[in-house]
């Protein structure tokens, strides 16, 4: 076997501009193929990322309460529902992290006003939140005036704050009436990107709260930190089961009022309270998760991961008739070569196997060049430092695109390739092996 | 019993619509030692009786007993054995494998074989016979590298190295100017005498055929004379 092993490499180089150009063809496959996995795998872990520390965890619980009136309004109100639900998660569960949330706002600084939905954060809690926030101006050390606001950059350039600036925010009560507090600019923030949802403002919770009309300590989400983020769903359906034994959930009685997780994700959701159509009581409790929120990103994704799927077949098509025509030539041009080795006393098997072992050196060694460069490709597009202010930065990770080289998706691609290598090689390889020894002596190419 | 036999051997080939009867009923038997020569103008046959002889092509009629065996009855896996263990072949092109040196090449039929021999006897075998051919100092060498007789050394060096009971030689001079061809039939008598291997070898030179001692003629694909000298 080793004897036929190297045959079949040294013949590689026996024309090395068609071997090189054949796997350069493989390369560049390989190439475009693992970066562009890279580059989606990478995406979707920064977004995971991004949008776990904006939300402020990875399964979000949010109430509503009837108000006497029929009014509903968001907010936590059976706390203790709450508490007892999450013991039995409670090995599963990192962080808590509770929040409040304004809605549409309007912020006002001297005769400029535009909307913004703020929440109400616990700072000292969310430090991943910070992390991902890049500021422009100001400093998060602000942030220790209980009347400090984030605002994004988009919403400083319309109003024309800078850090230090007084505004006033102009929202709506859980209970619908109007009110108005004045907030201190603290810091601005690059934009994460197009989401408006999470183009929002940060406050202090016990300020906005106050504002918002809830209770002292009152809070409107509870956001789940969890150990495994690959457990959120698991998480959230033992919550809800949990919820459910003493509680109402919005899932299970959609009807009541409008269904508020497609609102939440594409961040329309109000902070102020509509009519319910059946009223209930005590709190109606809803469960979403990250991946509810990231739906719309998880598709766009998928769709990335599709082209980039179409692209790969058709790269490695083409690759393999060029590998096939190849191979057809070969077996042409060594024919008498063949007949030589086999009058001489080899097996068919073994032409067919010297075809195969000189098809996988050339991919193999294609791959390899194609994985390396790749990987460089990776290291210098992770290199690139993109501006504070890009509007890609929902797409970035402290301010650059993050690759992940996954192995076993590279090994994948690999033995794809390999294997597809084999079939396109398979006839030839077989018209080798069953040449006739004497016609094949014969022939003067 | 005869080393060889071929008995009313017919060899018919398909040209287009036609059909061209190479062999048209050839006999003779071939001796353990012989050194053959089978002689004849182009077309008379010979490179398709060597063929047959040598298990690369099959008789359309007749048959072909190598060693007690009718190679009709053998399947292609069994031919191809019987070749490797039984047969060595000099081509008329020499048909070295390019991708190897001249070691190499001498080698190759050895790394085909069921059984492996040890290294160091291998080694030994292959030097002994580059030394008999006078190609020691080019063993690094690629085929490309070697004059034309050097590279027909070479073919008679690997033919040997399985040692083998029949050297088949088709035309092995016949691209080799005369002195050089001569050097080469002279080099397989020796080996001959040294090995007590058969040689059956094709030519239309008169001059070649004078040093064998056994000469089959052929004419219009049938034997016209079969003598032994």
């Amino acid at each position: 076997m080793m004897n036929i092993i190297k045959i079949a490499f040294r013949n590689i180089t026996r024309q090395k501009k068609r071997s090189i150009l054949l796997g350069s063809a493989v390369a560049f496959g390989v190439l475009i193929i693992i970066l562009l996995n890279g580059f989606t795998a990478g995406l979707k872990e920064t977004m995971k990322e991004n949008f776990t520390s904006l939300m402020g965890g990875h399964v979000y619980v949010n109430g509503k309460v009837v108000l006497p009136s029929g009014k509903i309004v968001n907010m936590i109100g059976d706390r203790d529902i709450l508490d007892k639900a999450l013991s039995p998660i409670a090995d599963e569960i990192a962080e808590v992290h509770i929040r409040a949330q304004s809605g549409r706002s309007e912020i006002i600084f001297g005769s400029k006003s535009t909307s913004l939905l703020i929440y109400g954060v616990n700072w000292n809690d969310e430090k991943l939140l910070k992390k991902t926030l890049t500021v422009l101006d100001g400093s998060f050390k602000a942030l220790s005036d209980p009347k400090a606001i984030v605002l994004p950059k988009k919403i400083a350039d319309k109003l024309q704050v800078r850090a230090g600036d007084s505004v006033l925010v102009r929202l709506d009560t859980v209970t619908g009436q109007r009110n108005v507090g004045d907030f201190t600019v603290g810091a601005i923030t690059s934009d994460p990107g197009s989401f408006s949802f999470i183009s929002a403002g940060y406050a202090n919770i016990t300020y906005l709260g106050e504002l918002l009309g809830l209770k002292p300590g009152g809070y409107q989400y509870m956001n789940l930190y969890l150990k495994d983020i690959n457990r959120m769903d698991v998480v959230a359906k033992k919550l809800r089961d949990e919820l459910r034994k003493t509680a109402l959930l919005e899932e299970d009685t959609p009807e009541d009022t409008n269904n508020e997780t497609h609102q939440r994700s594409m961040g329309f959701m109000m902070g102020g309270s509509t009519t319910a159509v059946k009223p209930w009581k005590g709190t109606k409790f809803s469960v979403t998760t990250l991946n509810d929120v990231m739906a719309p990103v998880l598709q766009m994704i998928r769709i990335l991961n599709m082209v980039s799927l179409t692209l790969f077949i058709i790269l490695l098509t083409i690759t393999m008739v060029g590998l096939l025509n190849t191979f057809r030539m070969v077996l042409i041009e060594r024919t008498r070569e063949i007949g030589t080795i086999r009058a001489i006393g080899m097996q068919r098997k073994d032409v067919r196997n010297i075809f195969f072992f000189e098809a996988l050196f050339l991919s193999l060694a294609g791959a390899a060049a194609g994985l390396v460069l790749a990987l460089i490709g990776m290291a210098v597009g992770g290199a690139v430092t993109f501006s504070a202010n890009s509007n890609m930065g929902i797409f970035l990770l402290n301010r650059h695109i993050q690759f992940i080289a996954s192995v076993p998706g590279i090994l994948l691609i690999i033995v794809i390739l390999l294997l597809m290598t084999l079939v396109a090689v398979y006839l030839p390889a077989r018209r080798a092996a069953r040449l006739k020894v004497a016609d094949a002596l014969r022939t003067q190419y | 019993m005869a080393l060889i036999s071929l008995n009313e051997v017919h060899k018919i080939y398909p040209l287009g619509k036609t059909e061209v009867h190479a062999v048209k009923g050839v006999t003779f038997t071939i001796e353990a030692g012989d050194f053959v020569s089978i002689a004849g103008p182009s077309g008379s046959g010979k490179t398709t009786i060597l063929n047959m002889i040598g298990c690369i092509d099959t008789p359309t009629e007749g048959e072909v007993i190598i060693r007690g065996t009718n190679t009709k009855e053998l399947k292609d896996k069994e031919i191809t054995m019987l070749r490797h263990d039984v047969l060595g072949f000099i081509f008329q092109n020499f048909n070295l494998i390019p991708v190897l040196n001249v070691y190499e090449n001498i080698e190759f039929p050895l790394l085909l074989g069921k059984t492996r021999e040890d290294k160091n006897r291998r080694r030994e075998w292959i030097t002994h016979l580059m030394e008999d051919v006078g190609l020691i100092e080019w063993k690094t060498h690629k085929p490309n590298e070697l004059s034309g007789g050097q590279r027909q050394r070479v073919a008679i060096a690997r033919a040997l190295v399985t040692k083998p009971a029949i050297v088949l030689a088709d035309e092995p001079t016949a691209n080799l100017d005369s002195k050089t061809g001569e050097n080469i039939i002279e080099m397989m008598k020796k080996m001959n005498k040294e090995f007590d291997t058969t040689f059956i070898f094709s030519t239309h030179d008169k001059t070649i055929v004078d040093i064998a001692d056994h000469v089959i003629h052929l004419k219009d694909g049938l034997v016209e004379s079969n003598s032994r000298g």
